[in-house]
């Protein structure tokens, strides 16, 4: 029987997305440490006020959210974060024991050391990526935020609100900055904040769910989400169920997001301690990364693509007309079809959702059930349906990737990652004709238990290995980076493959860093720490 | 052939700068360029004029008392090791010598002679306990020209497609076009007379069985010497399972035979699962079943199923043990109790007919078995459900296996008391010795691993207890060495070389055990890994585990795919991890710390071969301190994976030759 996971001491973005009304506008707000003892004081302050948000969110008997309080917070903190609240001198390895991938950040020392080439080339980090053209983070000290404040709010006026009266300036904190301009240093509440950044560049960012669940360049995203076992009540697989498969798949063992539980192999992720205290135990790493989007450029891109594509003809006896050239090129990247069908099972023309379903979650929800179900080996194995480069069978192989079914299940359970991101910036016009210059992307933000294992092994040997699948040369068409040879992509056509020129890359990484998400005990002991 | 060699020569006693220079001699050997498909050598060793020479990796092995430092040079080739030794000196002699020159016992360090070097480094070469090769027995030539096939077919298609109204509808016209290109330009026409990848690969399955066959004779004849002949016919058996004067002989052997009985009953549903996997199944069999089985409704199924395997399995399991008292009862009682229509039949067309409705029986449970496991590997069930539908599969494979058995045991008792043909009788007699032999071997193989695992993990106990050895934890603070940490980064971005020495932890059981699962890791890489993955592990590219100073240090080196911490995740967590725990958990390591113990031990596991590598952290950390930095390394084609290789191959083979549907399907998604 494994441990009963205590969620009232975990932190509840961990638990839950978010993805209520109360909550439709989330701000994840990056802070340097101004003055440690009060930014001790402060955080000591919002969990003894018990202000910091906790625990899963409850349902109503109708499986509506309850009303979210609004005046409370999440925190996590980077390794640079915790070494300038004190915790560590940055001299004493046995004062802070964090793996290797999380304090990495923090100790590299220049952008050319050889550590750091090889992990930027591992993760995709070069070429249009590369850390000297983010804006922030990346493994440079200076550049590295301490501490990320998510605030969640109705809209952008109760945020603003919030931001103005409830949470204004954080006690020996100020906006982080990674240049040296020194924008905000008159600043003197967090909504001013967000009036000088827009909610879409450092140190404020609005994340958001669009209304018909899409990302900016119009896919419906976050459908293959892993859920915790903790929150899944009853048996976790219902027998005969037809859908039920997926839904035993995606159920991942709690210690594969939070740490101090059994992972999947039944054994522990290494859990961070202060001087052989521990401190990661309900608590989780927060891998962040901000991925502009060039909406623009990739409509472009996929149209000039189409435009070299015989027109896809609607299937016999179908009395719908057959999908715009434009969707089928953008599907063969994604790997499904703008409105979430996946492309395994539905490869020549996406199915109508029902016309019953209201509300956005009833969407999704609709659609995790019905459109989550489904592998690659047996209905695709060769990428006819679904091209094996495409984005979400490089992310998610599901079972395509190992020498069985049981075996490429044991794999992929192991890299599972729990996203909670959101978009920023405002919805480009599907029918505009000219870049508007906004910025806008995906704030891209997932808790996992190893770094390592999980998050870097997804862009390592999936994203950005070139071998991926038997293929040659090509990577993600999103967010890979190519190598040494040509971009570009393969899509698995009858009678020859349908090559995708090199693409003009449309997604940017802008900044990222690594946080560290403690549970409500470790935050107390953050809190009370005094170096000696 | 890929073949292989390890030159291991020990150094003469040095001091530390002169160790140091010659260090920097082997850093400066070997360093490659990767402008293309074929790589440029930077460094003194011309090893890309070697057009035979797969890889090849230099590195000193640092002095640990009572071992002397040694020069390694490892290198993965096609043809004999005295060609290659011919080709390297002739290539570069002098540069091999000045790095040969200080080994012990090196003839003439002064002057460069070619006869004598030839002669000392066939001397040294120490081979390997263990290699792996995930290269499925192609040249060098054979994986560079088919990597550049796969580029001129890609553009070849591409045309292909542009030529939208004279497009074929099938990818077969489409590659018999691009063949037909191809093929009359001289520079392709190598494409369509490649000799096969040798049979060991192409039929991997039938020489797994042919080498588990071997080795059950082997155990089994060894037995046969010690025991003597087993016993035939009736009365013979039943004096040799109660010997009057002897009962405790008798119980062992009837333990004996009852264990053989089980190992049958396991190992029967998994030939039998090897042998249908590759036979295509008839229209309308198992697909047929499996759509009913998706349609009905499921729990009816679900009881069905249970229900008519179990009956069957019991059925069967009567049949066994009534014939086989049948079989001990004294000659003529059994008449008439039995299938009275074999047991004393009235004539042969009466036994045929029973004959063929037992083995109709027979088929039709190996389709219904069939089908379960196929139901099994339907994507739209859950982990839970298809482990229920394979285990579904088992019961019935395993009564259809006793039912095999059964029959005949069957056919063996009335064939010696009915006497209905003495040859018949000789067939069958010969076949029981056959059976009852090669299952002596099957029992007394497990027999022999459970003492292993008995005096292994007495062994592992007592070392628990041993002060000077510690386990691998406290290891994780401490960094290894510069060189080593950082030396999968370099201009390559694809393959790396990994060197490691550990010592064996001491004792003759460690190092027979570790010998013999060496040589039977060697003999499965040989017959069944041979097709781009080792376990499920298709990282590596070429592996070595070679026993040093007389089985008293192992030495692993490494040709695997980038980077570092995911190679050996992969180790410790795919299916590889007991045959990991199964090598090294024999072997300890130098204390890096001062003042503690004075070795460090491979992470303590359960039972020998469970947990061990799959504590992650301190697996790696040994490993790291274990690591010894590779000086110079070579790849003849440093930017392809296995993967990749078998890839290319697939391509040429869709192209030129003709192959199944589902081969030229498997070319296809490559192009």
């Amino acid at each position: 029987m494994s441990k009963e996971v205590q969620t009232d001491e975990i932190q509840s973005l961990i638990l839950t997305p978010y993805v209520f009304e109360q909550v439709a506008e989330l701000a994840y707000i990056l802070l340097s440490v101004e003055d440690a003892p009060a930014a001790r004081n402060w955080i000591a302050e919002r969990v003894r006020q018990d202000e910091v948000r906790l625990g899963k969110m409850e349902r109503d008997c109708a499986g509506m959210a309850k009303p979210v309080e609004p005046h409370k917070v999440n925190l996590a903190f980077t390794y640079s974060g915790l070494v300038a609240l004190g915790l560590d001198d940055g001299n004493d390895a046995e004062r802070l024991e964090f793996p290797a991938a999380f304090r990495m950040e923090h100790e590299a020392t220049n952008l050319t050391d050889r550590a750091v080439q090889a992990r930027a080339a591992r993760l995709g980090d070069v070429a249009h990526n590369c850390y000297s053209k983010w804006d922030w983070g990346g493994p440079r000290r200076i550049r590295q935020p301490d501490m990320m404040l998510i605030v969640g709010a109705k809209d952008t006026d109760d945020l603003r609100e919030l931001l103005e009266t409830w949470l204004a300036m954080p006690d020996g904190f100020r906006p982080f900055e990674p240049s040296k301009r020194r924008s905000f240093t008159g600043c003197k509440t967090l909504a001013e904040v967000l009036d000088i950044t827009g909610g879409t560049r450092t140190p404020l960012f609005t994340g958001r769910f669009h209304d018909d669940l899409t990302e900016h360049f119009g896919f419906v995203d976050g459908i293959a989400q892993p859920k915790l076992a903790c929150l899944e009540n009853g048996p976790v697989a219902p027998r005969f169920h037809r859908e039920g498969g997926q839904r035993a798949r995606d159920i991942v063992k709690d210690g594969e997001f939070i740490l101090g539980y059994p992972d999947e192999t039944r054994g522990l992720s290494p859990r961070p301690r202060i001087r052989g205290v521990d401190i990661g135990t309900n608590g989780s790493y927060f891998v962040v990364r901000q991925l502009r989007q060039d909406v623009f450029a990739f409509r472009q891109e996929v149209a000039a693509s189409a435009a070299d594509l015989t027109p896809p003809v609607a299937p016999r006896g179908s009395d719908r007309t057959a999908p715009d050239p434009k969707d089928w090129v953008a599907a063969r990247l994604v790997g499904r079809w703008p409105n979430g069908a996946p492309l395994a099972k539905y490869p020549e023309m996406p199915p109508e959702l029902p016309d019953d379903l209201e509300t956005p979650a009833q969407r999704m929800a609709w659609i995790r059930q019905h459109w989550n179900g489904f592998g690659f080996r047996h209905i695709d194995g060769h990428g006819m349906n679904c091209p094996i480069g495409a984005h979400i069978r490089r992310a998610n192989p599901r079972d395509a990737i190992a020498a069985s079914p049981a075996a490429a299940d044991a794999v992929v359970r192991r890299s599972r990652i729990l996203r909670r991101g959101r978009n920023y910036g405002p919805i480009l016009p599907k029918d505009a004709t000219e870049d508007d210059g906004q910025e806008r992307g995906l704030f891209f933000a997932a808790f996992v238990t190893d770094i390592s294992r999980q998050y870097e092994f997804i862009m390592s040997q999936w994203m950005n290995d070139q071998h991926f699948g038997g293929l040659v040369d090509e990577t993600d068409p999103f967010v890979g980076v190519p190598g040494g040879g040509s971009s570009g992509m393969t899509v698995q056509r009858t009678p020859v493959n349908f090559r995708v020129d090199p693409l003009k890359r449309c997604v940017f990484t802008k900044g990222g860093a690594y946080f560290f998400m403690p549970s409500r005990t470790a935050l107390a002991a953050i809190a009370r720490w005094r170096a000696t | 052939m890929t073949n292989y060699a390890t030159f291991v020569v020990p150094l003469e006693p040095m001091e530390a700068s002169e160790l140091k220079t010659l260090h920097e001699l082997a850093r400066a050997s070997l360093s490659i360029e990767v402008p293309g498909i074929v790589p440029v050598s930077r460094g003194y060793l011309p090893f890309n004029k070697l057009a035979r020479l797969h890889f090849a990796s230099l590195y000193i092995l640092p002095p640990d008392p009572p071992f002397a430092a040694c020069m390694v040079l490892e290198a993965t080739f096609d043809g004999s090791r005295d060609g290659l030794i011919e080709v390297l000196l002739e290539e570069c002699g002098k540069e091999i010598h000045a790095l040969f020159r200080r080994g012990v016992g090196y003839p003439a360090p002064t002057a460069f002679n070619p006869a004598l070097v030839r002669h000392y480094l066939r001397h040294h070469d120490a081979g390997a306990q263990l290699f792996y090769s995930g290269l499925g027995g192609r040249s060098v030539g054979q994986i560079r020209s088919e990597q550049c096939l796969r580029r001129k077919v890609r553009k070849e298609a591409s045309a292909a497609r542009d030529d939208l109204l004279n497009l074929p509808a099938t990818f077969v016209g489409v590659y018999r076009r691009i063949a037909r290109n191809l093929l009359v330009k001289p520079a392709w026409t190598w494409a369509h007379d490649l000799p096969p990848l040798p049979a060991r690969v192409r039929h991997r399955g039938l020489f797994t069985g042919l080498a588990l066959l071997l080795l059950l004779f082997v155990v089994a004849g060894l037995l046969h010497c010690l025991f003597g002949p087993l016993p035939i016919g009736v009365e013979a058996a039943q004096a040799w399972l109660w010997p009057a004067d002897r009962p405790l002989l008798g119980a062992f052997r009837a333990i004996a035979l009852l264990l053989t009985v089980g190992v049958l009953f396991a190992g029967l549903p998994i030939i039998q699962k090897r042998a249908l996997a590759r036979i295509e199944p008839p229209p309308g069999g198992p697909d047929g079943l499996i759509a009913w089985l998706r349609h009905t409704g499921a729990f009816a199924v679900r009881i069905g199923a249970t229900l008519v395997s179990l009956v069957l399995f019991v059925a069967a399991a009567v049949l066994l043990l009534v014939s086989y008292a049948a079989a001990l009862a004294p000659v003529g009682t059994a008449s008439g109790i039995v299938f009275p229509g074999i047991a004393a039949p009235a004539g042969w067309g009466q036994a045929a007919i029973a004959l063929v409705v037992v083995g109709i029986a027979i088929y039709a449970i190996g389709l219904l078995a069939d089908a379960a496991s196929r139901r099994g590997r339907l994507n739209d069930l859950s982990p839970a459900e298809k482990a229920f539908w394979w285990k579904m599969g088992w019961p019935l494979r395993a009564a259809q296996g006793v039912l095999l058995f059964a029959l005949l045991a069957l056919c063996l008792s009335a064939a010696g008391w009915t006497g209905i043909a003495g040859g018949l009788a000789a067939v069958f007699a010969w076949l029981a010795e056959a059976v009852l032999f090669l299952a002596w071997g099957g029992v007394a193989l497990i027999a022999f691993i459970a003492v292993w695992f008995f005096a292994v993990s007495l062994e592992e106990i007592r070392e628990r207890r041993d002060e000077d050895l510690m386990p691998p934890v406290a290891l994780m603070k401490v960094p290894a060495p510069e060189a080593v940490q950082h030396e999968d980064i370099g201009p390559n971005s694809y393959q790396n070389n990994l060197v490691s020495i550990t010592r064996l932890k001491g004792g003759r059981l460690r190092r027979y055990s570790l010998r013999l699962i060496l040589s039977i890791i060697h003999v499965l890489a040989w017959v069944y890994f041979n097709q781009g993955a080792l376990g499920g592990l298709s990282m590596i590219l070429t592996g070595r585990w070679v026993m040093l100073d007389g089985g008293r240090r192992l030495l692993f080196s490494a040709h695997y795919l980038r980077p570092w911490d995911f190679y050996i995740d992969a180790f410790s967590e795919s299916g590889n991890s007991r045959g990991v725990n199964a090598i090294w958990t024999h072997t300890a390591i130098r204390n890096p710390i001062p003042g503690g113990p004075s070795r460090v031990a491979f992470p303590p596991g359960r039972y020998v071969l469970w947990d061990g590598c799959t504590d992650r952290l301190p697996f790696k950390a040994y490993i790291r301190h274990s690591q010894v930095e590779t000086l110079g390394w070579y790849s003849a084609y440093p930017t392809l994976s296995p993967q990749a290789i078998w890839a290319n191959t697939a391509i040429r083979r869709a192209v030129f030759e003709r192959g199944s549907s589902q081969e030229i399907a498997e070319g296809a998604r490559h192009v």
